[in-house]
């Protein structure tokens, strides 16, 4: 097989996020995990090499087409790299040569920063469980089980759900649209991401959850919303619904291996305007959301709506150079405008117990962006779940109002910065 | 580990400010139980402002390597339809004045004041040539001269005032006016000298005449006016 006539379309949401890159909103997001002794650079490269070898689906490079932007496959191997910038920035992944993604190391973590052109969280997560498998392998000798990976498995990998699952008769669900709160914050220069990790205990977390009779994530969001409430109390005037974008894992809905983007956008919304909410009622109202769209029909909806915005004819046919100038203002106009700000739970990270005494955590840092400045991203490692907020302004009044209404629930926080020491 | 007493939240270092608030967290640990902290993240580098100053090189190079070439095309038709350089001396002069602006533009000077010096400069230099170019100099020294010279001096004394009085917002503006007020006064003074239709005693009683209702007037009005006019004016005409 000759690698260089291979290729893959992006999906839906890649072909997106490929136009809107900028300097500042640069689509990547970070997964890292942080063990127990120093990274080794050589080590971790020659696991890097392995882990290409087992997904062929991330040996590709950025390119662009006429129309739109795809993926080409590559016999170039990228280079691990010491962290030296802000998380998630200075990455242009369309220059040549770049690949759509990057290994970091620093002292005890590994770090892998992904466009979010080429894959989700869970797609994600699955490389960086398969590079930090081969690299404990190679430094721990933690034993590897063989296994053989079909064609049609690699093939079922790189396939587009999104397609897939998408029916032409549903209806696409009626779009919400209005003028939504905005944290009065302004942008930092570019080049720096400030990230805030908030380190809580799962069982306390999930002790209060259940209290409310309600999960984790449905409990986050709520107190999310209730901090954003808070803030646009003190700071203005006129009143905005709270709108929060929550993506949803949709591999849990329906059957798929797919390594790539395979999500949908719900938006749990608090409409400021109607009077005082209580932290109750709004656990009530996110409840009521969640479970009335989690459903395999309802999310048929939303793939709809994903799908049938790079259907149009109008778009389709537009040289991609244009596109990449018209789509920043159309995504922050029908994207990120709509929202408040963003909400993403990446779910429970367990590995198998002969790796687990040399992980010491995993974190996840959301993608910058612009018109949503801060966003906010979780993950459950062990005994701890780690929340990282994203902040592209120096200003934290979210990330204070939201940690002190968890203390206020009588949850402990331990918080780190990204930007402590400098 | 220590606890911000405001936000309630855990931190590993104590005796330094809250991550999240700022309020300095005071020392808790002992001397002896004080944790060997591991850098968590790099001193990091922002490659951007340098990324930056390498296009708006490139560019102004480009824009550079194109005035030559303009400059050379044009001395070039001149000179093999004339034998010699008569119009191309006023357009490249033009062109090269023009250049030293971009050069301005393009931030290789930091200092304001610089900036505004250095433009005066360029167009003493273009308007000079100009004229002189004619054979004589017939309207630098009564006219040209001192509009530039005025104008350069109200630059960096709007400035200078804007800075020393820290000046923010819509007052800028008012200033603004101020100093276009005085610029308009000294063109004009300059244009009727050179057109000999005033004397400049006359031509300065005429002006204060004209502006001395305006400056009463603004004086009532910020210092004289009694409150409760001030308050019906706001009432009428608030935004």
């Amino acid at each position: 097989m000759n690698d260089d006539k291979l290729w893959y379309r992006l999906d839906n949401a890649g072909k997106l996020y490929s136009s809107i890159i900028s300097s500042r909103a640069t689509t990547l997001f970070r997964l890292s995990a942080t063990l127990t002794t120093p990274i080794d650079p050589v080590l971790l490269q020659s696991a890097l090499e392995s882990a290409l070898e087992r997904f062929p689906f991330f040996k590709v490079q950025l390119k662009q087409g006429f129309f739109w932007y795809y993926f080409e496959g590559t016999k170039q191997i990228p280079k691990v790299e010491e962290e030296i910038y802000y998380p998630c920035m200075s990455l242009s992944i369309k220059k040549r040569g770049s690949f759509p993604y990057r290994v970091y190391y620093f002292n005890n973590r590994i770090s892998l920063e992904l466009s979010h052109s080429m894959t989700d969280g869970t797609g994600g997560l699955k490389f960086l469980y398969e590079l930090v498998k081969q690299y404990l392998h190679l430094k721990e000798s933690v034993p590897l089980k063989r296994e053989t990976i079909s064609n049609t498995q690699l093939r079922l990998e790189t396939e587009n759900s999104f397609r897939k699952f998408y029916n032409k008769s549903i209806p696409a669900p009626r779009s919400r649209s209005g003028n939504v709160f905005k944290l009065p914050i302004q942008l930092d220069k570019k080049g720096y991401y400030h990230i805030v990790t908030g380190i809580i205990s799962v069982e306390e977390l999930k002790k209060r959850a259940k209290e409310y009779d309600v999960s984790i994530t449905i409990l986050l969001t709520a107190v999310y919303i209730q901090s954003l409430l808070k803030i646009q109390e003190r700071t203005s005037r006129r009143k905005r619904p709270i709108v929060i974008n929550v993506p949803v894992n949709m591999r849990s809905f329906f059957e798929t291996n797919t390594m790539r983007n395979f999500f949908v956008s719900i938006t749990p919304t608090i409409d400021a305007r109607l009077g005082e909410y209580e932290f109750e009622e709004i656990i009530q109202e996110v409840k009521i959301e969640f479970s009335r769209l989690l459903t395999p029909k309802k999310l048929k909806q939303y793939i709809k709506r994903s799908v049938i915005s790079e259907k149009f004819l109008v778009l389709r046919l537009m040289p991609s150079p244009i596109k990449d100038i018209v789509a920043p203002s159309i995504y922050s106009f029908f994207g990120e405008g709509q929202y408040t700000s963003g909400l993403s739970n990446l779910g429970i990270v367990s590995v198998p117990s002969e790796m687990e005494p040399f992980i010491e955590r995993v974190e996840c840092y959301p993608p910058p962006s612009i018109g949503n400045k801060v966003k906010a991203m979780l993950i459950s490692y062990k005994q701890h779940v780690y929340i990282s907020f994203g902040n592209l302004s120096k200003d934290r009044m979210l990330e204070r109002e939201f940690f002190r209404n968890i203390r206020e629930l009588g949850i402990e926080v331990t918080i780190e910065t990204n930007d402590e020491e400098s | 580990m220590a606890y911000c007493p405001k936000c309630g939240i855990k931190v590993e270092g104590d005796n330094q400010p809250c991550p999240l608030c700022s309020f300095h967290i005071p020392k808790v640990n002992e001397e002896r139980e004080a944790i060997v902290s591991v850098r968590k993240f790099p001193k990091t580098a922002n490659p951007y402002p340098a990324y930056l100053r390498r296009v708006l090189n490139r560019i102004f190079i480009f824009l550079s390597l194109l005035v030559l070439v303009a400059v050379c095309l044009v001395f070039y038709i001149d000179y093999s339809l004339n034998d010699m350089f008569t119009w191309s001396r006023y357009s490249n002069l033009s062109i090269l004045a023009g250049w030293v602006v971009l050069y301005f533009s393009f931030g290789y000077v930091q200092s304001f004041y610089k900036v505004i010096i250095g433009i005066g400069l360029d167009a003493f230099v273009l308007l000079f040539g100009l004229d002189i170019f004619n054979g004589r100099l017939e309207w630098f020294f009564p006219l040209a001269f001192p509009i530039i010279a005025g104008a350069t001096v109200i630059s960096v004394s709007y400035w200078s005032v804007i800075r020393a009085l820290s000046v923010r917002g819509f007052n800028m503006i008012g200033y603004f006016f101020m100093a276009i007020v005085i610029l308009s006064m000294w063109i004009n003074f300059f244009i009727h000298n050179y057109q000999n239709k005033t004397n400049p005693l006359n031509w300065l009683i005429v002006t204060i005449l004209q502006l001395l209702p305006v400056l009463l007037v603004m004086i009532y009005v910020k210092y004289g006016m009694p409150e409760r006019i001030k308050q019906k004016i706001a009432r009428k005409f608030h935004l």
